[in-house]
């Protein structure tokens, strides 16, 4: 996917430049709060819990057909 | 019903609306009513959205899908967990940077307004509709259970639901709905622990699990990529992501409920939260069905589970056919225990050859008790043409209403109610901001007053309470209500993704394009469904990837004609 958008219509910047901008002088309240979530990480583990789950269902599947 | 099952229900619902009707008593200008002033923090917002779309649909039919089908609907959850990724990626920081209402009002900013006309009347029809079947679907199936009043528990579940939706907006809705979830998942574990408990006793849980099984009911997974099935990993995975993306990314009854975030990271949480705890929900609703299904193998379950379809038939010149098939079942159902037991005891044995055998056996009966089951659908859709004849969505209250105590049915029908209505007031809250964002303010009066706005948005929720209470009157021969609900959606989701996808990750392709593209794509599904034996998860995709060819091929013609490229004026 990616981060490149028209400006200012639907456009959407990376984490960077959205925590950098919150943390302006001036903070424009419609830019979002910094936050210490670890993004990657969260969606990797979602991801990686549907995997577990998928293998948990095809494990529960085999072991009582 | 006793009186103990009486007091329950009624006291949880009271308490529910008159904690609605608390909780949104502030007065509040457009943004407070609409979008809870921003303030919602991810554990409300994630309970909302799961909420959301977990209707009293979720808790009744789902478990007889489990019953009828085994587990495998759980596969079509499969693609939420991704969309719910790409969406926090993608859908929240924009649709938070814009400060908008609703999901449509973004579409002008790129395409113009005749393309967010469309969505939001394209969504006003889906959303009303299926709003009705909300509201439709438990009253269908307490009254044909219970004997109640449909048309009474329609008009008194829908207005209910107006009542706080519309004096306290989007922050009554979401907050009641976390109270409403953990109502309805309390219900049903109370039912899935009775359900277990009420085996034999010389059954143990694993042995239960066992015999579900080898019957069938835990086929969780399946890898067969079939375009003809309607659930297997890859309608799943694949389509499933594609329904999911479309109805959590444009869809304005779930985007209104992570609007409301304080930030974007509280509405992200709320999504992925949603993404993680979906999955195993739906596994352990179905799995619910599955024990009730083993539950069925010791006693035994009446040949037809929709009453008033039993006694039209047995009332009919098709009484005496209709008896033989009874009789049939109930001489099938004594072959089947005696082979589940045969079953059980080959297994305390560990002999691995009596297994085969007693599983062979078992198999044999349960197709012939399926066949007899199909006859008896048959023979009540001869008696009564036009009538439904599914008896799904009428398994899991049968055996709440004549298993469960004194007290636990009540909580059981408080949670169904309960779900029914949340989504119903999530439904409504949409449709009133939609009408009032997309329609009233942007084409009849733009420099309308937020106390206009508010004032109206509470008379559109009135009205749109009405209208779904008016369809719940006169919907009908739905056959398994989750299916109905969702088929009703995947006609138009998989095309108002296709818009947003477009709008999100390409730069040219212009508002006429997008508009036609919308149209073909929306073409596509309409002959896939009438024409095509295709399963219905797929429509989504259809509807995405023709929508999106469809709008690049129309850019191409329409850059031509003006001799440029780039975006073009747009519809509107």
């Amino acid at each position: 996917m990616t981060s490149e958008r028209e400006s200012g219509v639907g456009g959407r910047e990376s984490e960077r430049e959205l925590a950098g901008n919150a943390n302006a002088p001036t903070p424009d309240p419609r830019l979002p709060a910094p936050d210490n979530v670890n993004w990657p990480l969260l969606y990797t583990a979602v991801l990686g819990e549907l995997v577990i789950l998928v293998f948990i269902f095809y494990a529960f599947t085999k072991a009582f057909a | 019903m006793r009186p103990i099952d009486w007091i329950v229900l009624i006291g949880t619902l009271v308490a529910i609306v008159a904690y609605g009707v608390w909780k949104g008593r502030h007065k509040k200008d457009l943004d407070g009513y609409l979008l809870a002033g921003r303030q919602l923090k991810w554990p409300t917002i994630a309970l909302s959205i799961m909420a959301t779309q977990a209707s009293a649909i979720t808790f009744l039919s789902t478990p007889g899908q489990a019953y009828a089908d085994g587990m495998r609907f759980v596969q079509f959850y499969l693609g939420l967990p991704i969309a719910m990724v790409i969406l926090s990626i993608t859908a929240v920081p924009i649709y938070h940077r814009l400060q908008i209402f609703t999901a449509y009002e973004y579409l002008e900013t790129r395409f113009g307004v005749g393309t967010r006309t469309l969505t939001s009347v394209l969504f006003l029809i889906q959303r009303g509709l299926s709003t009705g079947i909300t509201l439709y679907a438990p009253a269908l199936i307490v009254s044909v259970i219970l004997g109640w009043n449909i048309h009474l528990t329609n008009v008194v579940v829908g207005l209910m639901v107006v009542l706080y939706t519309a004096t306290g907006g989007t922050k009554a809705v979401s907050r009641t709905q976390v109270h409403q979830l953990f109502i309805a998942l309390g219900g049903m574990a109370v039912a899935l622990i009775i359900a277990i408990h009420s085996l034999p006793h010389d059954v143990t849980l694993v042995e239960a699990f066992r015999v579900a099984g080898r019957m069938g009911r835990l086929n969780a997974i399946d890898f067969k990529f079939d375009l003809k099935t309607p659930y297997n990993f890859w309608s799943g995975l694949i389509g499933g992501a594609f329904l999911a993306l479309s109805y959590f990314g444009t869809d304005q009854s779930q985007v209104q409920r992570y609007l409301t975030g304080a930030s974007i990271t509280e509405s992200r949480l709320g999504l992925l939260i949603n993404g993680m705890v979906k999955v195993p929900m739906q596994f352990f609703i179905l799995f619910v069905g599955a024990m009730v299904f083993v539950f069925y193998q010791f006693i035994a379950p009446p040949l037809f589970f929709n009453t008033v379809q039993r006694a039209k038939v047995a009332s009919s010149p098709y009484a005496a056919d209709y008896l033989a098939l009874e009789a049939r079942h109930r001489q099938q159902f004594v072959e089947k225990r005696a082979d589940v037991q045969t079953l059980l005891a080959a297994m305390r044995a560990h002999d691995n050859a009596s297994i085969d055998t007693a599983t062979t056996a078992l198999r044999h009966v349960q197709a012939r008790e399926t066949a007899t089951r199909a006859a008896a659908a048959t023979l009540i859709g001869r008696t009564q043409p036009g009538a439904d004849n599914s008896d799904t969505n009428y398994i899991f209250l049968t055996f709440v209403i004549d298993f469960l105590p004194a007290g636990v049915v009540g909580l059981v029908l408080a949670a169904i109610f309960c779900a029914a209505m949340s989504a119903t007031s999530s439904g409504l809250n949409s449709l009133a901001s939609t009408t009032v964002v997309d329609i009233f303010r942007r084409l009849g009066k733009p420099h309308a007053t937020d106390a206009e706005c508010v004032r109206l948005s509470k008379l559109m929720t009135i009205a749109w309470g009405v209208f779904a209470i008016g369809f719940a009157e006169f919907a009908n021969r739905l056959g398994s209500l989750i299916e109905a609900v969702n088929k009703l959606g995947s006609l138009f989701y998989g095309t108002i993704l296709a818009i947003f996808l477009l709008a999100f990750y390409t730069k040219r392709v212009s508002g006429t394009a997008a508009f036609f593209g919308a149209l073909i794509g929306e073409g596509a599904v309409v002959w896939c469904a009438i024409a095509t034996d295709m399963a219905w998860l797929w429509w989504n995709v259809i509807g995405c990837v023709v929508g999106v060819g469809a709008a690049l091929v129309v850019q191409r013609f329409v850059a031509e004609q003006a001799g440029v490229g780039g975006r073009g004026p747009g519809i509107g």
